[in-house]
């Protein structure tokens, strides 16, 4: 019986990607990369015959046995055995009762193109088939699901013409009447399961136990939690005290998934926790001080069955519902591409490497250098994180500060045009750079009332520091990240 | 490596985990699984290896190559000669392993499912989050296709694992599951070899840990393997358990219920602070909880109890009534006797009564539950518990030495019941779990699991953490007679080499136990119902067996021993074969070969012929006894003589007394003093001995006799004063030192005890020459026998001269008196006599451990 071997690490190449073409044996002028065989998109291996009936497979300069594992496989994207010797390592394969790759059996690299490109040829030929009939299955599909989406739709309009179903409650529990409640803050971060299924939800409550107007600000979602998928959203400020309605368009289709809410609070807001007590696993996370890991918002639930009742609800982020909630603690990098679309607000950024990111140079005492990025969709992201090095000068002299403004708003005519507006902006306040990395990260939530998206500005300046050398500080990276409540 | 990628941008070399996805048949799913894989978002590497399983479809390589072109590094495919599902895995495990320097984990998709993007990031989180014995974790199994969700949440429980497969084949496995060997059995081809694979993985101390809101999509077909494989269960779950005996062994059963569903939830008014101790066996410390705590988990387990354990039997004791239990070595069969009834009962009292000195046991009857100091309920029952019944079915547990003065455990029970109403209103409404779940309740698994997995009633709740090994003495009744004093004296021998020796009652609800061997148990247990007769009246050559089925809680009682002794017991016999596979080293004692009234052979030792093979030893009170078993085909190797011995202690001052006052009185002339000892029925021969007292009067004999029995009024009405049994060593003594002769005309025997202690103390026995009475008494050296196949009229006459012969040569009556004190001197005791017994029981319960 046949053997072949393989080093290790050639195992994962060696089963995927491809096509492999192997050369058995000494071929002429093969040299290690296969000479005239090494073509692009081609991935040639060796294969020395060690003694009779045992190969060593490689990929460049030919090593020992030692440390080399006998294959249990037959690699499975071989297009062709070349060389002296392919008749002999096809044994390998038929013996396995599997067909063996195309023998090429030729002294020289060259030797083998024209039966290489027969064989490429027959495999261009079927893969064109094969993908001609994935054509033709995809259009049916596709007719399929474009006569679904039209009875879909009718439905959905002949429906709305009806009545709104009145939807079942099905879920009420009671504020506690000991008045537990959990604050809201900046950036409270609440969860709390329904012990629902998704489908069907047609609406939910919370009980405000009290909001300050001027500061109160909510934004909840409702989403399947195994996909992360948004099913709802909505962003309401000033909420008033008593249960806050939260409608759905339309009751959720068939989404087989875990309701959960995803509460965040902010300024001067209060939820009422539920009268009873229930186990952890029901329970409402990211205030445990509060809740004492036994106790949920006070909630109601309502479902109504599919095109039961079609609204417009009161709050609804319509942008938001049916994205996909980021993994949370991830933070998605804005690509280098959009540094080039910043604006400068302030001093002058040079483009490290010509291409990259922005640098500032910053001279004497008080100079100031501010950059603004392009609005920027948050994705259900609520957290922005930028990072800066000095690679030059001292880092104590410089500081730098992050704003996060509306996506809508008016460009700032500079740096100056940079000011506080409650609830639609957020400043980081300045922040000195740690000497010992000659680093800073600074990390800013997202204000509720920025809306769904956001303008990053980066505004450094130089505050002393010793003498007159410029100072260098170079923006490393932003990203936007979610945070996930609890 | 960075965060946040997906797969379809990351380099090969740093997979950290590795989706297996074994192929065949399903070429048109199969980029559904891939594409699943593929759209993971997790901060590590990640590869999904295609295993090709000889897919007789082009398309499943074809689509897999075109995979792994798109996606290097990523997707891999291996291709093998079709070997089923398992093949197929541990192929892809084998590669994963070499080909992927820093794996971590693998995970296993089937190629006709799915996983939603975040579902291995999490998995991998909460695996590596969890302690290196948490070999995988679990998803909920979110069918799609023929829609359905079942959870599977809650602690994981290796118990439940080995009732119902609890763990979905698309769990993440940790490498060291891996590392240390463990494969999918490539034979199971049939199904359940996922299910064979968790138990493996257990039985190496790997555990496995639910994952919530997996997000793992099952694609449920009206036709499957997996419907395949349950339309084969019961073949296939056979399979599965006599694989892995080890793990379904009575004591393994026991352990895991002690560790993780403990059968008793009890409320002691000894308790400090009024804590709830939560375990198995009543006498273990188990889980103690305070009693807010315990009505909490209650409460969560009665609204999910599928996913939360809480004891399915609730006690309220007041204080001193377990303690009094326990001290009296009732305390396992009051709480497993109290189960059994529970099963047709919401409530069950115990109450105290008084015995006789020597009486101990547990009886049932119907009483007044609200004056009973120990209630116990079916957990289900005690929620809804209002008020108690004005009769119930109660335990009496008679108390040898007094009963004591113990409140009612009513007023807790009720209180509780109250506290556990309020407890459930203050629940709040929203529920942990909307799916579905489809695992049996877990207290009900635990309590079934006996039934379910070995086919027998309740094992005794004995904890299982304990390595002194058990043996049970297994008796239709206990009444202080030959046997039952052997008995007692091979307890006591084992409990001294560290056995706990279990006293179990197939027919009778109390034993006759005196003082002075109390405390050789360390526990009595009742089996009501277990001895009764074959309604079918089936002989084996003319003896009697037992009912075949009736016997299932008698084995699940002693299913937990090491060893069991059946002395007579004909549920024994039936339990025998069921204990043996279940690994319980079986033994059955033999005392004599009876005869009926006829002559004809009858009785146990003949019965227990039809069970020879269910028996891994005989244990014989005599070499004849043995030669018996050999002769009626027993295998040698399977019998143990065990030589009986005097049934209690010498106390030298005492025998060197009674020797003393003998010589004494031979010198004087008095009359011989003859004594019989023992039970006063047919085959003690009673009706000889009348005969033999008529021919042998005052003044040159003087009689006394000894015992109790059916055959008294010929003895009374030949004038003579029968006196009630003794059974104290110093009183048993005094007898003897008083007898010349004991005169024992029985028809037939074993050895019996009181040939041998009254030989001790200089006695010269005059007997039948029966059974092995020969071993004891050897004629005209140290006693006399009389044939004892002659007729009524000889045995009479031979008993009549020997008696004369004795009274009229008093040398003679010195010299076999002081040859058989001389003989019973050098017998070597209980210890020497169980020598070969004891080997083989080490033998066969040290194997068993093995």
């Amino acid at each position: 019986m046949t053997e072949v071997l393989a080093p290790p690490a050639a195992l994962a190449a060696l089963y995927t990607g491809g096509p492999l073409l192997i050369l058995a044996g000494e071929v002429a002028g093969g040299g290690g990369g296969g000479g005239a065989l090494a073509l692009p998109g081609l991935s040639p291996w060796r294969a020395r015959r060690v003694v009779e009936g045992r190969f060593l497979l490689h990929r460049d300069e030919a090593g020992g046995e030692a440390g080399a594992v006998p294959l249990a496989h037959r690699p499975p994207a071989v297009l062709a055995l070349v060389g002296p010797l392919a008749e002999a390592l096809a044994a390998w394969w038929t013996e396995a009762g599997e067909a063996a790759p195309p023998v090429i059996p030729v002294a020289e690299p060259a030797a083998a193109l024209p039966a290489l490109a027969r064989h490429l040829a027959a495999a261009l030929a079927e893969s064109e088939t094969r993908r001609a009939e994935l054509h033709r299955a995809l259009a049916l599909t596709r007719a399929d699901y474009e006569e679904t989406r039209e009875v879909v739709g009718a439905l959905a309009r002949t429906l709305g013409q009806r009545p709104p179903e009145a939807p079942r409650l099905a879920l009420a529990t009671a504020p506690d009447p000991e008045g537990r409640r959990v604050a809201g803050g900046e950036a409270a971060r609440l969860r709390q399961p329904l012990g629902l299924v998704a489908e069907g939800i047609a609406a939910v409550a919370l009980h405000v136990a009290g909001a300050e107007a001027a500061t109160a600000r909510l934004r909840v979602r409702l989403v399947a939690a195994e996909s992360g998928r948004i099913l709802g959203a909505w962003a309401v400020a000033a909420p008033e005290p008593g249960w806050l309605a939260l409608d759905l368009p339309a009751p959720i289709g068939p989404v087989r998934e875990t309701a959960v809410l995803d509460i965040a609070a902010e300024g001067a807001v209060t939820l009422s926790l539920d009268a009873g007590t229930t186990g952890p696993e029901a329970a409402l996370t990211g205030a445990p001080e509060a809740t004492g890991g036994d106790r949920a918002l006070a909630l109601k639930v309502w479902t109504a069955p599919a095109g039961g009742r079609f609204l417009l609800p009161r709050h609804w982020l319509w942008e938001e519902a049916g994205l996909a909630l980021p993994a949370a603690g991830v933070p998605l990098a804005i690509p280098e591409a959009d540094w080039a679309r910043a604006r400068v607000l302030a001093g002058a950024f040079r483009r490290v490497g010509g291409a990259g990111r922005p640098s500032a140079v910053l001279g004497g005492s008080g100079e100031t250098a501010a950059l603004l990025l392009p609005p920027v969709h948050a994705g259900a992201a609520d957290l922005v994180r930028v990072t800066l090095v000095v690679p030059f000068g001292d880092p104590a002299a410089a500081e730098a500060a992050l704003w996060l403004l509306p996506g809508d708003a008016a460009d700032p005519a500079g740096a100056a045009g940079l000011v506080p507006e409650p609830g639609r902006t957020a400043f980081s306040g300045w922040r000195g750079i740690a000497p010992e990395t000659r680093g800073a990260e600074i990390a800013l939530p997202i204000p509720l009332g920025a809306g769904s998206a956001v303008r990053i500005a980066v505004q450094i300046r130089r505050r002393g520091g010793s003498g007159d050398l410029p100072c260098v500080v170079e923006v490393t990276g932003a990203a936007l990240m979610a945070t996930g409540p609890g | 490596m960075e965060a946040g990628r997906t797969l379809r941008d990351t380099g090969a070399t740093d997979c950290a985990v590795a989706v297996v996805i074994p192929a065949h048949r399903q070429p048109g799913l199969l980029p559904e699984a891939l594409e699943s894989v593929l759209g993971q978002r997790a901060g590590f590497g990640i590869a999904a290896v295609v295993v090709d399983d000889g897919c007789p479809f082009p398309e499943t390589a074809a689509t897999a190559r075109a995979y792994a072109r798109a996606h290097p590094g990523r997707v891999h495919l291996l291709r093998r000669a079709n070997g089923g599902l398992a093949a197929a895995r541990n192929s892809g495990i084998g590669f994963a392993l070499a080909a992927f320097p820093a794996l971590r984990a693998i995970h296993f998709l089937d190629a006709d499912n799915r996983l939603h993007p975040e579902f291995l990031a999490r998995a991998l989180a909460l695996l590596e989050g969890s302690p290196p014995g948490i070999g995988w974790v679990y998803p909920d199994i979110d069918m799609f296709g023929l829609a359905a969700n079942w959870s599977v949440r809650g602690a994981y429980s290796r118990l439940h694992h080995l009732v119902e497969n609890t763990c979905e084949a698309g769990s993440l496995v940790r490498r060291a599951v891996f590392d240390a060997g463990l494969r999918f059995d490539e034979a199971m081809r049939e199904g359940f070899e996922d299910w064979d694979f968790w138990l493996a993985a257990g039985a190496r101390g790997f555990r496995g840990r639910h994952l919530p809101n997996a997000g793992f999509r099952y694609r449920r077909r009206a036709e499957s393997l997996l419907a395949e494989a349950e339309r084969r269960r019961d073949s296939l779950l056979a399979g599965l358990r006599a694989k892995r005996p080890a793990l379904f062994r009575p004591r393994a059963l026991l352990a895991l219920e002690a560790e993780e569903a403990p059968r008793f939830a009890i409320w002691d008014d000894a308790a400090e602070g009024g804590a709830v101790r939560l375990t198995l066996d009543p006498a273990a410390p188990g889980d103690v909880a305070a009693a807010a705590a315990a009505r909490a988990r209650l409460v969560e387990a009665q609204r999910a109890p599928q996913a939360e354990h809480f004891p399915p039997v609730c006690c309220f004791a007041a204080s001193g009534a377990l303690a009094a239990l326990g001290r009296h070595a009732l305390l396992h069969g009051a709480f497993w006797l109290a189960g059994v009834m529970l099963r047709g009962q919401p409530m069950v009292g115990l109450q105290f009564d008084p015995g006789a000195p020597d009486e101990i046991g547990l009886e049932s009857g119907e009483d007044v539950p609200a004056e009973a100091p120990v209630l116990f309920l079916r957990t289900a029952a005690l929620a809804e518990f209002a008020g108690l019944p004005a009769a119930a079915p109660v335990i009496r547990a008679r108390l040898p030495d007094g009963v004591p003065a113990l409140p009612a455990a009513a007023p807790r029970l009720l209180a509780e019941a109250a506290a556990l109403g309020a407890a459930r209103r203050a629940r709040s409404a929203i529920a942990v779990e909307w799916r579905a779940d489809y695992r049996r309740p877990r207290a009900a698994a635990a309590a079934e699991s006996a039934r379910t997995l070995l086919g027998c009633g309740p094992l005794a709740p004995l904890a299982a953490d304990t390595p002194a090994r058990r043996i049970a003495f297994l008796h239709p009744a206990f009444e202080f007679g030959g046997a039952e004093r052997v008995v007692l004296n091979y307890a006591a021998v084992l409990r001294g080499r560290g056995w706990r020796t279990h006293l179990v009652l197939a027919g009778a609800a109390r034993a006759r136990i005196p003082p002075e061997w109390r405390g050789v148990f360390d526990g009595l247990h009742v089996v009501p119902g277990a001895e009764r007769a074959d309604p079918a009246a089936r002989m084996y050559l003319g003896a009697a067996v037992a009912p075949a089925g009736a016997e299932d809680d008698l084995v699940g009682l002693l299913a937990p021993m090491d060893a069991v002794l059946n002395t007579h017991a004909f549920a024994g016999h039936a339990a025998a074969g069921r204990l043996r596979r279940l690994g319980v080293a079986t033994f059955c004692g033999l005392h004599m070969v009876g005869r009926a009234a006829g002559g004809n052979p009858m009785g146990h030792a003949h019965s227990a012929l039809a069970y020879e093979h269910a028996y891994d030893g005989f244990v014989v009170v005599s070499r004849s006894l043995g030669d018996w078993c050999l002769g009626q085909g027993v295998p040698a190797a399977k019998i143990s003589v065990v030589p009986n011995a005097p049934s209690y202690a010498a106390d030298p001052a005492r025998v060197a007394a009674a020797l003393a006052g003998r010589r004494a009185r031979r010198d004087g002339g008095e009359p011989l003093r003859m004594l019989h000892l023992g039970r006063l029925d047919a085959q003690k021969g009673i009706d000889r001995l009348a005969a033999v007292i008529a021919g042998t009067a005052a003044p040159a004999f003087a009689w006394r006799v000894v015992g109790r029995g059916a055959e008294a009024a010929p003895l009374e009405r030949a004038g003579l004063v029968v006196e009630p049994p003794v059974h104290g060593a110093r009183e048993l003594d005094a007898l003897y030192a008083w007898a010349d002769v004991v005169v024992l005309p029985s028809r037939f025997e074993g050895l019996p005890l009181v040939a041998l202690e009254a030989q001790r103390l200089g006695c010269v026995v005059v007997a039948t020459d029966v059974g092995a009475v020969a071993e004891a008494v050897a004629d005209r050296a140290d006693g006399l026998l009389v044939p004892g196949r002659a007729g009524e009229r000889a045995v009479v006459e031979g008993f009549v001269a020997a008696l004369r012969e004795l009274a009229a040569d008093r040398a003679l009556l010195a010299r076999l008196g002081a040859a058989a004190a001389a003989a019973r001197a050098a017998d070597g005791g209980w210890d020497t006599a169980m020598v070969d017994w004891i080997a083989r029981l080490d033998a066969l319960t040290k194997a068993d451990d093995a």
